[in-house]
């Protein structure tokens, strides 16, 4: 009966994997993007440095040819753009946060475009999406590991 | 028994066997702990399984340690002996298996109530982006495989020695097979876009696992007071006690039988009789209690 129980449960799952993306996201975020063609984009503290706005496009662009979409922009400071974010309101954002800021446990913070040290700690600049898009945050995890040659 | 050093001869054996074992779990629960912590990521699921497995290693230990004090002879501050010390095992692997299950309800209502939507990233190797989910997914079900069988073995062994401690141990080891296949569904639900999906099949379980833990609770506590000897998974007077009370009854018809449980053992009191000349419990003939090391003594008390 269990060993029935383990095949049944090992099927669903091979069957899960195999009808489509997998994982798949919370809110359905990529499907969106590529449905819409637009991926909503939050910058925070947008222009910024000469470096981080060629980063940041480099990065658009790289997603843009992966999705078929273009990015409608919003620039804004943290708090709002984030806000904004958790409530589905933005695809994506992008923007210098601190390893130990409040906000890592509530977004999902990917891994950083360019790391730089203010006052002994380090800043990143990341992309930031919603928690629990699990296969949108994959997918922009392999874009900065593109980027950046996977440092 | 108590006043002598070691266990019975007719459960040296199990005892040996017992003990083996439970080492072979503390062996198998570790392997767990150190998979499921280099797979656990930002899940809280796994955090949850992870931390259960941890309690998972209590029982064992808590078995051991009994078992090594129990085989001690009685001295000149313990003039019974170690007996009890199997009961101080139960008590305190009872209290961490209702932990389990308490600990369980309350991450599925919290992470229920929070609608938290749980990010599981992915690794690159050799190029490619992995899932992390997969390999929770493999630590998971590397989880769920020893406590089946180590479980599994402990039922008989704990039938065989009368022993209560390593039952318990049975039933966390359920526990644990059980919230592992829990977190198994609840990484193949998030993976599927469900976030309710772990927390839902945690808590199904997790009331399991309370009934089971306040059941074992009520029996230590039981037995930690001076009640009377219960059955292996219930509160229930055990088969075993009622022989042992209906021979007394018989043999003393004007008196009252008292009896109380000391780990795996029973004793018994009559009260308002003497004891016959030439008196012994290994000859009184006691229908129904086939494993006669079971009764520890009789006392009397005119």
């Amino acid at each position: 009966m269990r060993a029935c129980r383990s095949v049944l449960l090992i099927s669903l799952l091979a069957a899960l994997a195999g009808c489509g993306a997998y994982p798949r996201d919370v809110e359905g975020t990529l499907d969106r993007v590529e449905a819409q063609h637009v991926v909503r984009v939050g910058l925070i503290g947008y222009p910024g440095s000469e470096r981080d706005r060629a980063l940041t496009a480099a990065f658009l662009a790289r997603l843009g040819r992966v999705t078929g979409a273009s990015p409608h922009i919003v620039a804004g400071s943290a708090e709002p753009l984030l806000l904004q974010l958790q409530a589905n309101g933005l695809d994506l954002v992008i923007g210098e946060i601190a390893p130990d800021s409040p906000w890592i446990t509530d977004v999902a913070v990917i891994e950083p475009l360019s790391v730089r040290s203010q006052g002994g700690r380090s800043i990143g600049l990341s992309p930031i999406a919603m928690n629990g898009e699990n296969q949108w945050i994959g997918l922009l995890e392999g874009l900065v590991r593109d980027q950046t040659g996977g440092r | 028994m108590s006043e002598k050093k070691g266990h019975p001869a007719e459960i040296r054996s199990d005892m040996a066997a017992a003990l083996r074992l439970e080492w072979w779990n503390i062996g198998w629960t570790i392997s767990i702990i150190i998979v499921m912590g280099l797979a656990m990521g930002g899940s809280q699921a796994m955090k949850t399984a992870w931390v259960e497995d941890s309690l998972g290693l209590i029982p064992p230990i808590a078995f051991l340690v009994a078992a090594h004090f129990e085989a001690r002879p009685s001295n000149r501050r313990f003039h019974y002996g170690f007996d009890r010390v199997n009961g101080l095992g139960f008590m305190i692997a009872a209290v961490a298996l209702a932990a389990v299950g308490l600990f369980l309800l309350k991450d599925a209502v919290t992470v229920l109530l929070s609608a938290e939507h749980v990010t599981v990233g992915t690794v690159r190797i050799w190029g490619r982006d992995i899932w992390l989910g997969w390999f929770m997914l493999a630590a998971q079900a590397y989880a769920t495989i020893p406590p089946l069988i180590i479980g599994h073995k402990e039922l008989p062994l704990a039938t065989r020695l009368r022993d209560k401690l390593i039952h318990t141990d049975a039933l966390m080891n359920k526990a644990n097979w059980q919230t592992g296949i829990a977190g198994f569904l609840g990484v193949a639900g998030l993976g599927a876009g469900f976030w309710w999906a772990d927390s839902v099949a945690a808590l199904l379980i997790s009331g399991s696992i309370i009934w089971d833990g306040w059941k074992a609770l009520r029996v230590a506590v039981s037995e930690l007071v001076d009640g009377v000897p219960c059955e292996l998974d219930g509160s229930g007077l055990s088969g075993e006690a009622k022989a042992v009370a209906s021979a007394l009854r018989k043999q003393f018809p004007k008196s009252r039988v008292l009896m109380r449980e000391t780990g795996r053992y029973i004793r018994a009191e009559v009260v308002g009789a003497t004891p016959p000349k030439g008196f012994d419990i290994k000859t009184l003939d006691i229908p129904g209690l086939d494993d006669r090391w079971r009764l520890d003594s009789v006392a009397f008390r005119p």
